[in-house]
């Protein structure tokens, strides 16, 4: 079990806590100032109870929450209005706090060093800390204290029908101008990303998902795998002018924000959603690009790169860190352009972006400015100023590099930029960019949603041609999701160019095809259907006879075939319909279908063993062995034992009892647990799993009657005794040299002939007395 | 046919009903279109000892608990087995 992994936000709203585990962690000054929006300023003459039932109150009153929505500021509503945009009522705090700062509204607190009292790491938090002080949000840990590095909450939330009379607000613009275009413009085709998407989704469903290490990170193996499947190099980024480090992390760590992927039970491994992943990539790409600038937004265990200096707690792979707050800034700040067709210089966007949150938010250490002591107040100003430059110039070296690779890197790889350098610009990276189609929909769009039907989807036209020498050309601008996906699984991608691709129709290809249920004929149509020229004829015949070549040998999984006595016997089941099934050889059939009526004399499975796991003790402990532990042995073990610890379980009579009513048999019990115990089960287990079951199966009964002994501490007495008529009627039979086995029921006979002869008589067991073992 | 009670947990028999006939369940079978074929794969060296009862001259039985190791067995010899789960 991986010991953390972000929840998604959508699971995070399945959890979050009650309006009164929430109202009841605030102090009373903070409910006051939450019930000062019903109640007005006598809110502060209320005392701790009766400001929790006006907050209350008026927080589960719609009116109430129309009201409150309509009395605003422009920064509460804005902000609640991002809250909206994600979809839902929750939205995770980093992001949120980058977005908050950059809307370039005021609030409470922007300005003061409120925020700042836990460190310069936690000043960006100073928007939402305004918005939980009013209890507009909420944290989702249901605590009532603001959010620093060293109280942080994953995610905030707000009221549901606050929200509903919420109408999103866009961020004031920003100060900066377009540029004149560029030259050597550079485009990520949509093809060329729909492919990379398409390819990543087959990838991940053929190899079965991410697999993680037990901390909950991806294990390298799993990620060399999938890195050959996709045919990514390992390539240094920085020889790149659209440079992603790592693409392969970048996109998985993309699809878990949007979603796409499922923790299995266990913990270790992400599963892909093939379903939403591939009605995800079936959209148009504008309306795509929505989801994947959101997931851009809140994705971690990933870095655009690491200027100098730059310091990341070592959590940032497994949970949002401040980069999250960049980026949620950097895509708002787009949002914000005042053109959203121009071209713009990024060191221009970078420069914008500091004056409207560098104060708050920066990822290397922000220093406050403090004049030195005995500083003459006319000297103040100017060194103010050369304060503010070199904090600017350590910005341009560090965020204004992270800001040029993310739009060069990741803003680009997802379609969301152009990019372009301007005249005479010798710079390896672009310096220009612009936003694209998708770019303007996942940014500004948010706040400008078009009144436009959705236009439908284009029908598909011919996109490759495939040549005679097996190879395919596909051109990547005309090619849809579902001939792209079409291609992939049926041939080996080559090389891929801006605007082509290449693949070759190899028999393997062809064959894992047709194993993934593409039928033979429609294989052939469907090649044909979107070829550019007709279907060369060595290649349709070559795939028609890969086809029929499967078909001539088959394997059957867990196939069931009956054995009858005679063929006869077998004809006539056959006939009368009591099976359905294929007769083979002789006496045989290959079942399909057993009639329900139908009852073979016995049945043989031939399974692959179990593992065995258990070290089963007498009285009844059961201990799992961590080590070999497969994943049914608990659920195996539930059915009839106790558990006592996470490795550990019991038989008991009352699990054992528990596991009749339900319909076990001793047997069963006896038989499930022997075939996963590692030795031998203990005998006497056995025999009280039976005798606890009842039924047939138990063991016969069993007495332990209260019998008398005669003991004898002289031996010449003894042997007097044994020799004796008298007391012969008396005893069964003599127990070693010294004692004797007194019938039943005639102790105090004996007593009574034995004190006649004038033998002192006691009832004490006597240990001197010579006896056999078993009786001492 | 009618198989000995194996090693622990490789094969169980639960006596039903009487009908006369055995069943015999998860079951890794080989079914070839012509019998030569099946004949080949018996022959070679890597599938040979995975496939352990001719049920007729165009099934066969493969060793239990051992077919993705056969159906591996299979590609690497150049054959396209149709995978085919009850």
């Amino acid at each position: 079990m991986s010991y953390w992994r972000t929840p998604s936000l959508q699971t995070i709203e399945a959890s979050l806590p009650s309006l009164d585990v929430y109202l009841k962690a605030l102090t009373a000054d903070k409910l006051k100032k939450l019930a000062r929006r019903w109640v007005g300023k006598e809110s502060y003459k209320l005392n701790k109870e009766s400001a929790f039932l006006a907050a209350r109150k008026a927080w589960g009153d719609a009116c109430a929450m129309r009201k409150l929505a309509d009395d605003l500021s422009d920064f509460e509503r804005a902000g609640l209005g991002l809250i909206k945009l994600r979809g839902g009522r929750a939205a995770y705090t980093e992001d949120l706090a980058g977005e908050l700062l950059l809307l370039g509204l005021p609030f409470k607190g922007l300005n003061d060093a409120y925020g700042r009292f836990s460190g310069y790491d936690s000043a960006h938090f100073s928007g939402v800390n305004a918005l939980l002080e009013t209890g507009l949000l909420m944290r989702v840990d249901g605590y009532g204290y603001p959010i620093d590095r060293y109280y942080p909450a994953l995610a905030v939330f707000a009221n549901a029908a606050l929200l509903a009379g919420i109408e999103p607000l866009p961020p004031k613009p920003l100060a900066i101008q377009p540029a004149t275009e560029g030259s050597a413009v550079v485009i990520k085709r949509p093809g060329e990303l729909l492919l990379t998407f398409v390819s990543l989704a087959r990838a991940l469903g053929k190899i079965g998902g991410v697999t993680l290490s037990a901390k909950g990170l991806r294990t390298k193996p799993g990620l060399t795998k999938l890195a050959k499947a996709l045919g990514f190099k390992a390539e240094p980024a920085d020889k790149s002018p659209t440079p992603l480090a790592d693409p392969l992390g970048f996109y998985l760590s993309l699809w878990e924000a949007a979603g796409l992927f499922q923790l299995d039970p266990l913990g270790r491994t992400l599963n892909l959603k093939q379903t939403e992943a591939d009605e995800l990539i079936a959209r148009p790409y504008p309306e795509q690009a929505k989801t994947w600038a959101k997931a851009y937004r809140s994705l971690y265990g990933w870095i655009e790169c690491e200027p100098e200096p730059f310091y990341l707690y070592d959590d940032h792979e497994l949970q949002p860190s401040k980069l999250n707050a960049l980026r949620g800034a950097l895509l708002l700040g787009l949002a914000a352009l005042p053109d959203p067709n121009a071209w713009y210089r990024i060191q221009d966007l970078s420069d914008a972006l500091y004056r409207r949150i560098g104060n708050h938010l920066c990822l290397g250490y922000s220093s406050s400015f403090h004049a030195p002591y005995k500083t003459p107040a006319d000297q103040i100003p100017a060194l103010k100023k050369k304060w503010e430059e070199e904090r600017h110039q350590a910005w341009r070296k560090r965020e204004g590099v992270w800001i040029a690779r993310a739009i060069a890197g990741p803003l680009f790889h997802l379609g969301l930029a152009d990019l372009a350098h301007a005249e005479g610009s010798k710079a390896e990276l672009a310096d220009l960019f612009r936003l694209t189609e998708g770019g303007r929909a996942a940014t500004s769009g948010l706040f400008r949603p078009e009144a436009k039907p959705a236009a439908p989807p284009a029908p598909m036209q011919p996109c490759w041609v495939v040549q005679p020498n097996f190879e395919i050309i596909l051109y990547l601008e005309q090619a849809s999701p579902k001939q792209l996906n079409f291609i992939e699984r049926l041939a080996e991608r080559r090389q891929v160019g801006e605007a082509t691709a290449v693949y070759r129709l190899t028999r393997e290809a062809t064959y894992q095809a047709l194993e993934s249920g593409m039928a033979a004929d429609s294989l052939l149509q469907t090649l044909e259907r979107s070829c550019r020229h007709p279907l060369p004829e060595n290649v349709a015949r070559t795939l028609a006879d890969w086809a029929a070549r499967r078909e001539r040998l088959s394997v059957r999984l867990n196939a069931r075939i009956l054995e009858f006595d005679q063929n006869a016997a077998r004809d006539a089941a056959l006939a009368t319909g009591q099976l359905r099934g294929t007769a083979v050889g002789e006496r045989l059939v290959l079942v399909s279908a057993l009639g329900r009526g139908f009852r073979p004399q016995a049945t043989i499975a031939y399974e692959p063993p179990l593992q065995q796991c258990l070290a089963v003790r007498e009285t009844g402990e059961v201990a799992i062995d961590v080590g070999s532990r497969d994943l049914l042995i608990k659920g195996e073990l539930a059915a009839y034992c106790e558990a006592i610890a996470n490795d550990s379980a019991r038989v008991t009579r009352a699990s054992v009892q528990q596991a009749v009513e339900r319909g076990y048999s001793a047997n069963e019990i006896l038989s499930r647990l022997s075939r996963r115990a590692r030795l031998a089960l203990p005998p006497l287990l056995g025999c009280a799993i039976r005798a606890w079951a009842g039924g047939r199966a138990a063991p016969g009964p069993l007495a332990v009657p209260t019998v008398p002994i005669l003991m004898v501490t002289d031996r010449d007495v003894a042997e007097a005794i044994a020799a004796s008529p008298s007391f012969k009627p008396y005893l069964v039979n003599r127990l070693g040299s010294q004692a004797f086995l007194v019938k039943a029921g005639l102790a105090e006979e004996i007593t009574a002939k034995l004190l006649e002869f004038g033998f002192a008589v006691g009832n004490e067991f006597m240990p001197g007395v010579r006896v056999p073992e078993a009786i001492e | 046919m009618r198989a000995k009670a194996g090693p622990k947990g490789s094969r169980s028999i639960q006596p039903v009903d009487k009908a006369g006939a055995v069943l015999h369940t998860h079951l890794t079978l080989i079914e070839v279109a012509e019998s030569e074929l099946l004949d080949e794969l018996c022959a070679d060296r890597r599938l040979g000892p995975l496939i352990v009862a001719r049920l007729s001259d165009r099934i066969a039985a493969a060793a239990p608990g051992r077919a993705q190791e056969l159906v591996r067995a299979l590609l690497k010899a150049g054959h396209t087995p149709k995978l085919i789960e009850k």
